[in-house]
Parts: structure tokens; C-alpha cells; sequence
């Protein structure tokens, strides 16, 4: 092989390289993964890699990348109406922060993760609070927060969703109304 | 030389595939943000630094600026209801804005940064007027409002908001016969 050939050789295989360079980025698109996200890069075999934060390629020919906000999501339950442990009528509201655990998991659980866990939580607060004894003190009120926490956790456990700084922003119960109403009678 | 300059264009034209191909480096692109936007850049999905209004350079594929609206965050709510310490109801309402002083906090705060301003307002004014009474909100709703600003300041602070105003546009006690009807 001489020079000439050499250059010709190298010139085409460029020019293939370019070309080919070109239709796989038009075809493809740069997925970015920040430091409080996910990646989940789903297989053809069914199985799912979790992608470190960075920048990855998807598009066609390509295994889909979903990427999966780890941020917590703030929420507001307000008068949730129940009757305790001891069947006083009481009402509760919440402040609380959604977050997700299991990112492949919530993933394939849930189709609107958001949505779709609030309702969780709103049924699951008002069984978890039914199983209470409504006790409106701040000590109460702290150890209600706790309880509630882990009850509603335990039933968002299998969809990989978690909630956390759970406030009680009102707690009423029956004996507090009585007695109010025992006062301004 | 001609000959030389032809391999190095090629040698390079190939050197750029590849690393185009490894995700290794991008075309430099320009972003632009605006007056009242500030910015994180973002490499390799790292935050590196904050940028402010203006044109910045950003390297396609490998950085990112995830930007945000620095204009007030407006927080209207009316005719909410409460229990208070006593047992009696109260109808309160809020007028308050807020806005991002710190894009990088903001940014890890939550999911959707203009829903924090709203939750910790009817957090915090939940809780402080589930705390009082019928007769301490009668006497002194000013220092009831004065509380609420010092706990949202504190806690929007923390999540690098900046409170901008903030007062109760309504409070109202409901009376026995109400609750009763």
C-alpha cells in the first residue's frame, strides 16, 4: 500500500465515521442525570440498571432511560374527620414530604407516583389515626406524628415511596369541643 | 506539509467521533438567562457552580444550567378553617409572597420549588393558630401574624426562599350556633 492509498484510505473511513456520527445523534438524545435524580436504563431482557448521576444516551436502538426525582414533594392533608381508638370524633390535618426509596420499584408500581401515593396516604392516615388515642397535647401530638409516620409507611413500603417530616398542623378531638362548648355555655 | 495537515484534520475529525460517541465532550452552546433567572450549572449531573442573569456557555451533553424564577411566588388562600386550642373553629385567609435567594437550596428543597412558599405558609399558620384560643386571637391577631412571620422567614430561609410579605387577610371565629348548624 503507498502513500496515496494510505490518504485515501484514512479520508474514507472519516467520512464514515462522520456520517455515521451524525445519524446516531440525530436518532439518539442526551439524557442528563443530576446528583438528586436517578437513572434507570430499562434492558431488553426486562432487567433495569440504576444510572449514577451524568449524561447518557437514549433514543432508538437504545435501551429507555427514566429518570426519577429523589427530591422530597410537599404535601398538605387537611381535616381528615375519624373516630379514635375510644370512638371521640376527631379531625386531623398533616404537613408531610413524599419522597421515593426505591426508585425501580416506584417506577413500575405507579404510574403517576405523586397521585398515586397521595391517595395512598390520605386512606392510610385515617386508618392509622383511627387505631389512636387522641391526645391533643404537643407530647401527643409529637407521638401521633411518629405513629402516623410509620403506619403510612408501612403500607407505601411496596410501592417504594416514603413520607418523612410529617407535622400535625391541627388535631381536634371530641373532648376538647365538649369542653368548649361546656365553656361558653 | 499539505499532506501533514490533511492527516491531523482527519486524525482529529476521528478523535471528535469518538468522543463524541463515549459522551466524552459536546459542542460548546450558548444559554441565556434572564433578569430576574438564576441558575446551577450542572457537569456530569454535579452541581459546579451558581450563575446569575446574563449568557453563560454551556457544553452540549455534558452541562446543564437548571434554572429559576426569581420573581415573587404568590400565596393567596381564603376561607380556611382550623381548630383551635379551645375547640372552636377559626376561617382564616393569606396573603403573602415569596421568592428564591439561594437557587442551589431551592433547587434541592423539593420536587417543584414554587409549592415550598405555599406549604410552609399554611404549615406554620395551621400550627400557630391550632395553638391559640378564641380569646387570644380576639385580643391580639397582630402578634399572632408577627409569629407567623418569624416562623415562615426562619423555615423558607432554611430552604433558600426569602420571605417578601406576608399578612392574614382574613380571621374569623366561629361561634357554637355556626358549628352547630
Amino acid at each position: 500500500m503507498d502513500m496515496e492509498e494510505a490518504i485515501g484510505l484514512i479520508s474514507f473511513a472519516s467520512l464514515v465515521a462522520s456520517v455515521l456520527l451524525t445519524i446516531y445523534m440525530r436518532r439518539t438524545k442526551v439524557v442528563h442525570v443530576a446528583d438528586f435524580q436517578v437513572g434507570l436504563r430499562f434492558r431488553k431482557d426486562g432487567t433495569c440498571r440504576k444510572l449514577s448521576p451524568g449524561s447518557y444516551r437514549t433514543g432508538a436502538g437504545l435501551d429507555p432511560v427514566s429518570v426519577v426525582d429523589m427530591r422530597p414533594r410537599h404535601f398538605l392533608i387537611e381535616r381528615v374527620s375519624f373516630q379514635d381508638a375510644l370512638q371521640a370524633n376527631s379531625i386531623v390535618s398533616i404537613g408531610a414530604e413524599l419522597v421515593v426509596c426505591d426508585p425501580q420499584l416506584a417506577t413500575n408500581s405507579m404510574k403517576k407516583l405523586f397521585e398515586d401515593s397521595l391517595r395512598m396516604v390520605r386512606e392510610s392516615l385515617s386508618r392509622a389515626a383511627a387505631r389512636q388515642i387522641i391526645d391533643t397535647s404537643p407530647e401527643g401530638s409529637d407521638g401521633l406524628a411518629k405513629a402516623l409516620t410509620s403506619e403510612i409507611n408501612r403500607s407505601l413500603q411496596p410501592y417504594g415511596v416514603a413520607i418523612q417530616n410529617l407535622e400535625i398542623t391541627e388535631l381536634q378531638s371530641r373532648d376538647a369541643r365538649t369542653q368548649w362548648k361546656a365553656t361558653t355555655n | 506539509m499539505g499532506l501533514i495537515g490533511y492527516l491531523l484534520f482527519c486524525a482529529c475529525l476521528l478523535t471528535f467521533a469518538l468522543l463524541r460517541f463515549f459522551n466524552l465532550a459536546g459542542l460548546p452552546s450558548r444559554s441565556v438567562l434572564l433578569p430576574y433567572e438564576s441558575g446551577v450549572l450542572f457537569q456530569r449531573g454535579k452541581p459546579i457552580r451558581e450563575v446569575g442573569p446574563g449568557r453563560h456557555w454551556v457544553i452540549l451533553g455534558l452541562q446543564k444550567i437548571l434554572f429559576l424564577d426569581t420573581r415573587p411566588i404568590q400565596i393567596d388562600v381564603d376561607e380556611r378553617a382550623v381548630s383551635l386550642a379551645d375547640g372552636s373553629m377559626a376561617f382564616y385567609g393569606i396573603a403573602a409572597s415569596a421568592r428564591v435567594c439561594d437557587a442551589r437550596k431551592a433547587i434541592y428543597a423539593s420536587t417543584n420549588y414554587n409549592d415550598v412558599p405555599l406549604f410552609v405558609a399554611l404549615c406554620d399558620a395551621r400550627s400557630i393558630l391550632g395553638r391559640c384560643t378564641r380569646s387570644e386571637l380576639a385580643k391580639g391577631r397582630a402578634r399572632v401574624e408577627q409569629e407567623m412571620i418569624e416562623a415562615c422567614q426562619l423555615r423558607l430561609a432554611s430552604v433558600g426562599f426569602e420571605l417578601v410579605s406576608f399578612r392574614i387577610s382574613e380571621l374569623s371565629v366561629a361561634t357554637q350556633s355556626d358549628i352547630d348548624d
